[in-house]
């Protein structure tokens, strides 16, 4: 049987890393995520096994967000236009459209990790998207 | 399907998200609807843009210590697993227990006659304030330049009822109204009525005006966008209208509808 890291560990951190733009802050989250799955019991069976680990790894970025202001008031690692719009969205909107990118989910998956209905959460993503396409569209000022 | 329902499933569409009836429902609307089918070419070219994206390798450091984790080390575990069968305890562990636990009696009842300082008090993180300021009291009228997006949360506290009409030869609106809210979408002019909730409006091509009102103190939150370029402008209505600002007003901070998103 797969370990949890091999079983989550990529996208854990590609998710991590694009939630909060700094490797760093990356590693943070998904040790805080895997110190709260020592004490958490996983389900056993799947879908509801890969919900409860987002769960917990969406908590730990939120947590690492709110508490280091100071990491993020460094800014993203990498210059790449795609991590500055994705870091411009609010969080709301942006860890919508990073579950539905990286965490390979149903709109059911993606409203139990996010507290929602499957409606709400896709039109959270939705509206993410649509405000990096309209920044690709407005020339910077 | 109404094209706010639909465009709710867009990106959904786009991550191969969406069970086979809505997925059939929405292409059965994109294809009879223009507005919304632009509106899917502009998100997956959105959704492509975001494709070269590279995370880097997960450090190998990192690896190693959660590796070094019994979480991970071990496999998986099952909840609903046999429970194993009753162990036998030894006598002498017994009574060697029974005495720890004799002592360890003993030793709280000692301790409860003694001083407790007080736990001093944690504190708390606090999110930074988001200075907020009256850009209008009383009757007004919104009115955004070509391009602008704004978004709007009536009723903080208490109850709003915003109406108005926008005029839009291009653009997108979205909201996510509760049940019972009237969210009406015309070809052309843009009608909208909302008691709850949030909302949010995009334009292009030409200008958007909004009136608001509502019981003399209700609120309404508006946040304007990055592609907003022009003033408010207030005319007519009857809510106050906060905007981000210079000073933060009454007693209770509000927050931003859209957390950890900076005011433009």
């Amino acid at each position: 049987m797969k370990t949890l890291l091999e079983e989550f560990g990529r996208p854990a951190w590609e998710f991590a890393w694009t939630y909060t733009g700094r490797s760093d802050a990356a590693s943070s989250c998904l040790a805080e995520a895997f110190k709260r799955l020592g004490s958490a019991r996983l389900p056993a069976a799947q879908p509801e096994r890969r919900r409860a680990f987002w769960k917990i790894l969406l908590a730990a970025c939120r947590q690492q967000t709110s508490l280091s202001a100071s990491a993020s008031a460094r800014g993203p690692e990498s210059g790449d236009p795609r991590l500055a719009a994705l870091l411009d969205l609010s969080l709301e909107f942006r860890e919508a459209l990073l579950l539905l990118r990286y965490h390979d989910a149903s709109a059911q998956d993606l409203a139990e990790v996010l507290g929602c209905t499957p409606v709400e959460a896709l039109g959270k993503a939705q509206r993410g998207l649509s405000r990096i396409a309209l920044a690709r569209a407005m020339p910077a000022p | 399907m109404t094209c706010s329902e639909a465009q709710d499933l867009l990106a959904g569409a786009l991550a191969d998200a969406l069970a086979a009836p809505e997925r059939t429902a929405l292409e059965s609307h994109l294809g009879a609807c223009a507005p919304c089918m632009a509106a899917g070419r502009r998100l997956r070219e959105a959704w492509t843009f975001l494709d070269g994206l590279q995370p880097p390798a997960v450090p190998m450091n990192l690896g190693q210590r959660l590796k070094a984790t019994p979480t991970v080390q071990a496999a998986p575990e099952v909840v609903h697993e046999p429970a194993p069968p009753p162990m036998r305890i030894p006598r002498k562990l017994l009574f060697a227990l029974a005495l720890l636990l004799c002592l360890a009696a003993g030793a709280a009842w000692e301790y409860r006659h003694l001083p407790v300082p007080p736990a001093p008090p944690k504190p708390l993180p606090e999110a930074p304030p988001i200075p907020w300021s009256h850009e209008g009291i009383g009757p007004m009228t919104l009115t955004a330049v070509p391009g602008a997006e704004l978004w709007a949360e009536p009723a903080s506290h208490g109850s709003l009822a915003a109406s108005g009409t926008l005029r839009l030869d291009e653009g997108l609106l979205w909201g996510t109204p509760p049940s019972g809210q009237d969210l009406r979408l015309q070809a052309g002019a843009w009608a909208l009525t909302i008691t709850r909730g949030r909302f949010s409006v995009r334009v292009s091509g030409t200008a958007v005006v909004l009136s608001c009102h509502g019981p003399a103190d209700s609120l309404a939150v508006v946040e304007r966008g990055p592609g907003f370029q022009g003033p408010l402008v207030l005319t007519d209505g009857t809510c106050v209208l906060l905007v981000p600002g210079r000073s933060p007003i009454g007693p209770k901070p509000l927050r931003s509808p859209y957390p950890g998103e900076s005011p433009p």
